[in-house]
């Protein structure tokens, strides 16, 4: 071995991973080379600290804790579930299905889109319907009978485009109803509920800098969303009802 | 090293049998695999983390998973392989959540934070953070993700370069340098902090 080994060559040689002829030329140019055999005594020492570091035993607790959720799950999941290969392959089926709820959901989207696409395009219709120049507006206004109504705008639009937006004179209205991290919140007064929670049950009130929230925040980031409702948000969170304020923005 | 790919990949009788035994229902299947296995895994959990009660929670969330996923387990590794993989991508999931939630937090919040895991250090993690075993607990924790998961399975967990190619997913050639590199890193780190 002419130069210099690499580090790769010295970590496998301490664990014995090398042929044994790379490992017998490895020891001759040890032999020669201050340097490496004080690179490999190094690496070495780090092998051995790593390996006298205490290992530690499962808290107590834990493991009755992870039998008990076990069980839980298991009880949720249903007796067929337990039926081995049979639940397997029923798994693989559903993922199976996957594309084809996806593509249902995005024509459903388009679908969607499209409509409100329409909707919003008919306001700015109604004035070239009537008619401005002829008196036809006039004439529609004197004639007797049931008119029709301009359409009607949506009020408590969830998502209005930014041309709305630059277009309204002041701040858009708030809609009343949002979502976000998964859920639907309705607006009453300043706070954003939760859809289906009972308004008169009994609300923990938790600031956002509290370490309770902020654990939560950790361990469920997609709660994180509801700081855009911008207001305390209520929702039922580990089976109690508690309502978060979040800072304003 | 031959005989040690043989032993990644094979699942030996007593897996089969634990597996099956789950599948038909015998909760005395999953207490055996959590007394086999608690302790391995929540001492990954702690070495990837350096955290006492997030290991915890991370022993936790890998045994609920593998009661979730072993009726659909193969066999086409050891049980030990697979578990060790199932607990690393928990650890993963962790790191993932955690660096989404570092990017969005604000300042004050950070503090709360600092807080909490001040208060969430074990007695073990106060005595660990002392003279050598801080040192090199220091320095482990400061070692790249992925260089970190190779030297704590060979050098902590002392499994085989090929069980580790198999828990990681990679070529051995490859758990090879990430392992060299590792140790080497951190024999510049402990040599620079004396």
């Amino acid at each position: 071995m002419k130069s210099h080994p690499k580090v790769e060559i010295l970590s496998s040689y301490l664990d014995a991973e090398l042929a044994p002829p790379t490992s017998r030329r490895l020891e001759v140019h040890l032999q020669e080379c201050t340097d490496c055999r004080r690179r490999l005594w190094g690496l070495r020492r780090v092998a051995q600290r790593l390996g006298e570091m205490e290992r530690m035993g499962a808290p107590e607790g834990l493991g009755d804790e992870i039998r008990r959720r076990a069980a839980l799950e298991a009880g949720r999941r249903g007796p067929l579930r337990r039926s081995g290969r049979a639940g397997f392959e029923r798994f693989t089926l559903e993922s199976s299905l996957l594309p084809a709820f996806a593509v249902m959901l995005a024509l459903v989207l388009i679908g969607y889109l499209l409509s409100w696409g329409v909707q919003q395009r008919r306001p700015t219709e109604a004035p070239v319907a009537h008619g401005s120049e002829d008196g036809e507006a006039a004439e529609s206004q004197e004639r007797p009978g049931p008119q029709v109504a301009p359409p009607e705008v949506p009020v408590e639009s969830a998502a209005p485009t930014a041309s709305e937006r630059d277009a309204a004179a002041g701040p858009p209205a708030a809609p009343a109803i949002r979502s976000g991290a998964g859920r639907v919140f309705e607006r009453r007064g300043e706070v954003w509920i939760e859809r289906g929670l009972d308004s008169s049950s009994a609300v923990t009130q938790l600031q956002f800098g509290d370490p309770v929230v902020q654990k939560w925040m950790v361990d469920h980031p997609q709660l994180l969303e509801l700081r855009r409702l911008g207001g305390p948000v209520r929702l039922r969170l580990r089976g109690e009802i508690v309502e978060i304020v979040f800072p304003s923005p | 090293m031959r005989t040690a790919a043989v032993r990644a990949g094979a699942m030996t009788d007593a897996d089969l049998e634990l597996v099956e035994r789950h599948r038909y229902g015998d909760s005395g299947a999953f207490e055996e695999l959590y007394r086999s296995y608690g302790s391995m895994v929540y001492n990954l959990a702690l070495r990837l983390t350096g955290d006492a009660e997030e290991a915890a929670d991370l022993c936790q969330e890998t045994f609920l998973r593998v009661h979730r996923h072993l009726v659909g387990f193969e066999g086409r590794c050891s049980l030990r392989t697979w578990i060790y993989r199932v607990a690393l991508n928990c650890c993963r999931s962790h790191f993932r959540r955690q660096r989404a939630w570092r990017a969005v937090r604000s300042p004050d919040s950070e503090q709360e934070l600092k807080k909490l895991a001040a208060r969430g250090r074990s007695p073990e993690q106060r005595a660990m953070a002392r003279g050598t075993a801080e040192r090199v607990a220091t320095a482990l924790a400061e070692l790249p993700r992925i260089f970190r998961e190779a030297v704590v399975l060979r050098d902590l967990e002392g499994l085989s370069y090929a069980e580790i190619a198999a828990v990681l997913k990679l070529r051995p050639g490859t758990v090879r340098s990430r392992i060299a590199r590792g140790r080497e890193r951190l024999r510049l780190m402990l040599e620079a902090s004396r």
